[in-house]
């Protein structure tokens, strides 16, 4: 018999006992941003630091001075805009080797120091690869179908409704989309947690190497679950994409004070729970696995036997943890 | 055609009926006697097509000969015809950009398809000319643009003679492009009637429609009737003069303007009427507003801000001598938002629109009745005339409404003056073109807009602070007063403030044989008065040098610098300081500049460089170092592309660049996040 524990309360509790990989992503996801970011500032300190005409910025925040600002960097040289993005793809690497070392810190309480949580990355680097690919394929035509129905919607707003019902009409359209993605994104949010389970209980086997086998699990577990599990993740969605915002407002308002911290610390508080509520969905959907666990024979289900031996070489490649690409 | 009912027949009729008694009051204007030379009289019955978009129309007009000389032909202008792909408008727009559209496809969309036909024109003693029309292309050759037709006259129209063409013609109008066309169930005539040229300076001057270009054209009288469904509400140029219900279930709208240019209509079912008055120095004013019923709160606020303008106009410029100013909403999304026409002009809102940039574009698109409307340049030739002095007048009057540093956004956690989008606007391509270029003959749309726009803004902000404002202000208003109704030129422009400003003592008479002097001039009825400020006109109107001084270094030393530092706290204030700082002018515009040192006893001095050689060292022995020194410390010459660089203070700031960074990093670290849902 399945546990029904409070998803919410058991979710928060893992992310918190895993701290250390929330500070630790947190950490890469400003280190990344500042370290690129470096370079703009130098750009940006060589034509204010010195000059009265960047008092406009001080005590106030005059967009037509900005306005000068970029006009002047956009004249310059250097190449300091451009390779801040490169903080973006960097992160993108560093959060995908993340991701499996906290859902195996999750359920089974390991370490969630860094060294660890990488190391599990690697181990799951593949079987994270295919899912990746496999929701890109899913979620992709979904998403992109519901896409053009969303055009069409707001072709026929354009058309018919204007002014502020029509907006909030095409808000509700682009809405519905959100909620088809929040759901998608939970099922392979789900596939990702069993994924791992299986790697967990196979123990270094064939099938705990194949994503396959998370499908159906996480079916069950979603539709089993259906309204505690998506209201959980769009609850904390929503908690995570409110605090950027407000926080983000906060600063805004707070950019013609002569000093750079309100403003720099309200930004990163609505950056910080916006991640923290992603660790936490995470967490949510990792109590729901544990108490939907996948069913052992399917882990443990003979193989079937191969005449041929495998050349030596493959073999070596497998038991140093490369992966077949198989779904 | 459609009958009007007593009222409105009586009143055309009186209308109509003048060579009127000169003093007899106009209803549309707050004028005892004509103010205009009227060349043209129109007289249009219309109806219009909601359905398919276009509209069938006869055209009465009468032209009166005031050019001194015997005419054979007369052109016309065509503009819808510019919305083809095979126009000169279509091809630079596609090819060097367009400020009103940038069809770059390579294939031309159906929808945009728009022309004007004329099925038949005749003239009183000249029978039918049908035949004698063939179309021109005086700008580039291109014969397949259709945007200006000839009609050659079988026998000469001779010096002060009238003749009277009667013209038939259709129009398609084109989903919105450029001021004209549809959008839903929306329509605006903009450009939508044959029109002649304007013999001009000894020829005919009548240009193609070109992507950058706006419109020339004689003064008239316009009586206009239009016929849509009955549930359209229409606004157009001049005044309302009645309308009647038609048992088809249309209706007919009568309008009559004069000493107006140009007439434009637009109609849709959703308009909903604001009315306002301005009580002006000539007499009342309505300020009639349609706005969209999507736009709740357009209305109020358009009316509001033209209001106050009409009061600024009428105090800084001289009075608005029509009774009506109709403020035409249009549909978001159009191409038809922020355009002028005689006593009607489109706006530009949201229904969510936390701005002034609905207070900016219904400013800037009043100002264009006094120096497109009244003025009057030509703005094929001239275009800085109209859309860069309406700039330059929209900063001042925006300012005075909305605060300087605050009339494009006031918010008290940022704010944005109109005069530094003039100027970022300008900086951005300083050198390509100077502004008396011909519009369509600039390098492309950005540096039209950069130049016409912003540069003259700008280099007139900075004449005023050469001059003084009050010369300025003075200077505007007789050029106002005295060009109105007169297509005046550059010239015309330019000597005008020579005069007020060497009449003021702002300026001197240059002796004969000044390098100065040696400017092109063109055509102008004002007298050359050779200024001081020709220096200044020759490098910012008719030049392309750029205007960039620079504090290259600033540094204070001890006079005595083999001595030993004393200790002594007080002592260390005797030390006398060797204090240098260098300018440095980067740009190849020469102007007088002011320079302001702050040293660390709290004093200022001011120093004067004439700015004549490219650099030039200003060296102070004080008991203080020198803290900073800064170019144009009154922040008056706005023409300098690169206000950073005027001044060095030894305090180090860091505030600016930590609060842009911030901004930067944390919006990167958001977008990390967000990629990361991938995941």
């Amino acid at each position: 018999m399945t546990q029904q524990r409070n998803l919410l309360i058991g979710g928060l509790r893992l992310t918190l006992q895993s701290w250390p990989a929330l500070i630790w992503t947190y950490a890469l996801n400003i280190g990344l941003a500042i370290f690129f970011t470096f370079p703009l500032r130098a750009q940006i300190a060589a034509i204010t630091v010195h000059s009265l005409a960047s008092q406009r910025l001080t005590g106030a925040f005059d967009l037509g001075t900005l306005g000068g600002v970029i006009s002047k960097l956009s004249d310059g040289p250097g190449p300091a805009v451009g390779a801040t993005y490169f903080s973006i793809p960097i992160y993108f690497v560093l959060y995908f080797l993340l991701v499996p070392g906290v859902l195996v810190s999750y359920q089974t309480g390991s370490s969630a120091q860094l060294f660890p949580l990488v190391q599990s990355g690697f181990a799951y680097f593949w079987r994270f690869v295919r899912l990746t690919l496999v929701t890109l394929a899913i979620a992709g035509p979904i998403l992109a179908g519901l896409k053009i129905l969303q055009n069409l919607w707001s072709a026929h707003l354009d058309k018919n409704i204007l002014g502020r019902p029509g907006f909030l009409l095409g808000l509700a359209g682009l809405v519905v989309v959100l909620l088809a993605a929040a759901l998608l994104r939970v099922y392979f949010d789900l596939m990702q947690v069993y994924t791992v389970q299986l790697g967990l209980k196979a123990e270094g086997g064939k099938a705990g190497r194949q994503i396959r086998r998370a499908f159906k699990p996480a079916w069950k577990a979603l539709f089993g679950n259906f309204f505690r599990t998506y209201l959980t993740f769009l609850l904390l969605a929503v908690v995570g994409f409110a605090a950027v915002f407000i926080t983000a407002r906060m600063a805004m308002h707070s950019m013609a004070q002569p000093r750079v911290w309100p403003m720099f610390l309200l930004a990163q508080i609505g950056l910080f729970v916006s991640l923290l509520t992603r660790f936490w969905q995470r967490g949510a959907e990792t109590i729901l696995v544990l108490d939907n666990p996948i069913a052992i024979e399917a882990v443990v289900a003979p193989e079937p036997v191969v005449a041929v031996a495998e050349p030596e070489a493959a073999q070596e490649a497998s038991s140093d943890g490369a992966e077949e690409f198989s779904i | 055609m459609p009958r009007f009912n007593v009222f409105s027949s009586a009143i055309l009729a009186i209308l109509t009926a003048a060579p009127l008694a000169a003093t007899a009051q106009s209803i549309a204007t707050n004028s005892p006697v004509p103010l205009s030379t009227r060349v043209t009289s129109y007289d249009i019955d219309a109806r219009i097509d909601t359905d398919k978009k276009s509209l069938d129309a006869t055209e009465v007009l009468t032209y009166k000969n005031l050019t001194g000389q015997a005419l054979t032909s007369m052109p016309f202008h065509l503009y819808l015809n510019g919305f083809r792909p095979e126009s000169t408008f279509t091809s630079e727009t596609h090819f060097t950009g367009g400020i009103r559209d940038n069809e770059k496809a390579d294939e031309y969309p159906k929808e945009k398809l728009g022309g004007i036909t004329i099925t038949k024109i005749a003239a009183d003693g000249y029978g039918d000319l049908t035949g004698a029309m063939h179309f021109t292309a005086p700008d580039d050759g291109n014969m397949a643009d259709h945007t200006v037709t000839e009609i050659a006259l079988p026998h000469p129209l001779a010096p002060g003679a009238t003749i009277t063409f009667r013209l038939a013609f259709h129009d398609q109008f084109p989903v919105s492009i450029a001021r004209n066309g549809y959008k839903r169930d929306f329509i605006m005539g903009g450009q939508w009637y044959p029109k002649p040229g304007v013999f001009w300076h000894g020829a005919w001057n009548c240009h193609q429609y070109h992507s950058t270009t706006e419109f020339f054209s004689d003064f008239g009288t316009f009586t206009v009737h239009l016929t849509v469904p009955q549930r359209y509400v229409v606004g157009a140029s001049g005044v309302p003069t009645g309308d009647r219900a038609n048992a088809d279930g249309t209706k007919t709208l009568g309008f009559y303007g004069e000493d107006i240019g140009d007439f434009a209509w637009a109609v849709s079912p959703h308009f909903t009427v604001t009315d306002g008055t301005y009580n002006g120095s000539l007499g009342p004013v309505q300020v009639h507003v349609l706005a969209l019923a999507s736009h709740p709160k357009a209305g109020p606020r358009y009316r509001e801000i033209i209001e106050k303008t009409l009061a600024e106009f009428d105090r800084r410029y001289g009075p608005y001598p029509y009774k009506i100013i109709t403020v035409i909403d249009p549909e978001p999304d159009s191409q038809i938002g922020g355009m002028e026409y005689p006593t009607l002009f489109t706006g530009g809102t949201s229904w969510w629109e936390p701005t002034f940039g609905t207070e900016l574009t219904a400013e800037h698109e009043f100002g264009h009745q006094y120096w497109y409307g009244m003025v009057a340049t030509n703005e094929f030739e001239d275009a800085w005339l109209d859309e860069g002095i309406n700039s330059y007048t929209e900063v001042n009057v925006l300012s005075s409404i909305l605060g300087r540093d605050t009339s494009a956004f006031g918010r008290p956690y940022a704010n944005a003056g109109d005069y530094e989008l003039q100027r970022i606007e300008y900086a951005i391509k300083p050198d390509f073109d100077p502004v008396t270029h011909w519009a369509y003959k600039f390098r492309n749309s950005q540096t039209y807009a950069g130049v016409t726009y912003g540069k003259t803004a700008t280099l007139l902000a900075t004449l005023e602070s050469i001059i003084g404002r009050d010369t300025m202000d003075e200077a505007m208003r007789t050029y106002f007063m005295k060009f109105r109704f007169t297509h005046p030129t550059a010239e015309d422009f330019l000597r005008t403030i020579e005069q007020v400003a060497v009449a003021r003592g702002r300026a001197t008479i240059l002796p004969a044989g000044d390098a100065a002097l040696a400017v092109p001039v063109g055509y102008a009825d004002v007298p050359p008065v050779n200024s001081s400020l020709r220096r200044y006109f020759n490098q910012a109107v008719y030049g392309t040098q750029v205007l960039d001084y620079t504090v290259d270094s600033v540094s204070s030393s001890p006079v005595q610098w083999w001595a030993p530092l004393p200790d002594d706290k007080n002592a260390k204030k005797q030390i006398p300081y060797l204090s240098t700082v260098y300018l440095h002018r980067k740009g190849d515009f020469v102007l007088p500049v002011t320079v302001e040192i702050v040293f660390s006893d709290g004093t200022r001095l001011r120093d004067n460089w004439d700015g004549v050689e490219r650099w030039t060292k200003l060296t102070y022995v004080r008991n203080a170092k020198v803290v900073s020194a800064e170019i144009d410390p009154d922040h008056a010459i706005l023409l300098d592309v690169d206000l950073f660089n005027n001044s060095y203070t030894t305090k180090a700031n860091t505030v600016p660049a930590g609060k842009l960074s911030t901004i930067w990093a944390s919006a990167q670290q958001l977008f990390a996040q967000l990629l990361t849902w991938i995941v």
